[in-house]
């Protein structure tokens, strides 16, 4: 019988959204020199109830998974879309598109399915108002299945990371072809700075940055006994205690 | 960049199967909508999210 040792290393890690903003804020830094950027929760500041308390209510589901899935279909709804969009448009469009214009952006993205709709209006509304168009994108973060709010198909384009997504937003959002553009998940650029310095992970050279980044990590070497699983979750995966 | 084997059977694999020149000439392309930058600054960019969705809260 074998006998073998398992040692768990969890990553804390913030979420899903908030690292694609800062991972495509990065690219336009890399594109654009010198661009700027800032991350703004518009519900939370200037949304009404419930809906601007989302992140704590957000988190108790996360933890109460039946819970979670009755919010999640109810709302997965044409009738509650509808609703949700008709609610905040009355209630906050005015409010969003005042914090939206204080931000004087050159171009908005949503990274968040609940802020794309009523801020599409507010941007137009800003262009009409300032006189200078104020483009506005989303790039949807799931990759297997999305709620329907994410699809509003006002946007100049629309980014979506897999087939899936892209026919699930004609199917949902009737969003045409030419504002769909599949180009996968936005990720770190350390990934692209890690891979370079890589180089080829078969040769030695490779292979011993390799051996140096498991050092440093305080990782077994994998060419003793131990080899190194790397799991990854994302979306609703939880780990606990 | 070129990454791993690991991108043979994945969805990732139109991430990574682009190199860094590749990907930034084709985000160029698409997004040709987007404004000149209102100072030689670069572009103010307005990103909307949310501390929901997915992420790990939780370290052992």
């Amino acid at each position: 019988m074998l006998a073998s040792h398992l040692s768990l290393y969890f990553l804390h890690n913030e979420t899903t959204n908030r690292a694609s903003a800062e991972s495509l804020a990065r690219q336009f830094q890399l594109l654009y020199p010198g661009s700027t950027y800032d991350l703004l929760d518009v519900v939370e500041k200037d949304g009404v109830a419930p809906y601007n308390s989302l992140v704590p209510f957000y988190q108790h589901l996360s933890a109460h998974p039946a819970q979670w899935k009755l919010v999640y279909s109810v709302s997965n709804t044409r009738a509650y879309e509808y609703f949700f969009d008709a609610h905040l448009k009355v209630m906050c469009e005015r409010a969003f598109r005042r914090r939206i214009k204080g931000y004087d952006p050159d171009v908005v993205i949503s990274v968040h399915p609940l802020m794309c709709n009523v801020p599409i209006l507010s941007c137009k509304k800003i262009g009409n108002e300032t006189g200078k168009h104020l483009p506005m994108f989303t790039v949807v973060t799931d990759l297997g299945s999305a709620h329907a709010m994410w699809f509003a198909n006002g946007v100049e384009k629309m980014f979506v990371g897999s087939d899936q997504i892209m026919e699930l937003a004609k199917k949902r959002g009737k969003v045409p072809d030419e504002k769909l553009i599949k180009i996968g998940l936005p990720i770190r650029h350390d990934f692209a700075e890690q891979s370079e310095r890589l180089g080829d992970r078969m040769s030695p050279e490779g292979k011993a940055y390799q051996r140096g980044i498991q050092k440093e990590l305080g990782l077994p070497l994998t060419e003793g006994d131990f080899k190194t699983i790397l799991v990854m979750g994302g979306g609703e995966v939880r780990l606990y205690r | 960049m070129t990454l791993s084997p690991l991108e043979n059977n994945s969805e990732t694999v139109v991430v990574s199967s682009m190199n860094d020149t590749d990907a930034s000439n084709f985000i160029k392309a698409e997004t040709d909508s987007l404004p000149e930058p209102t100072s030689k600054r670069g572009l103010k960019v307005l990103f909307l999210s949310s501390d929901t969705g997915g992420g790990h809260r939780y370290v052992v």
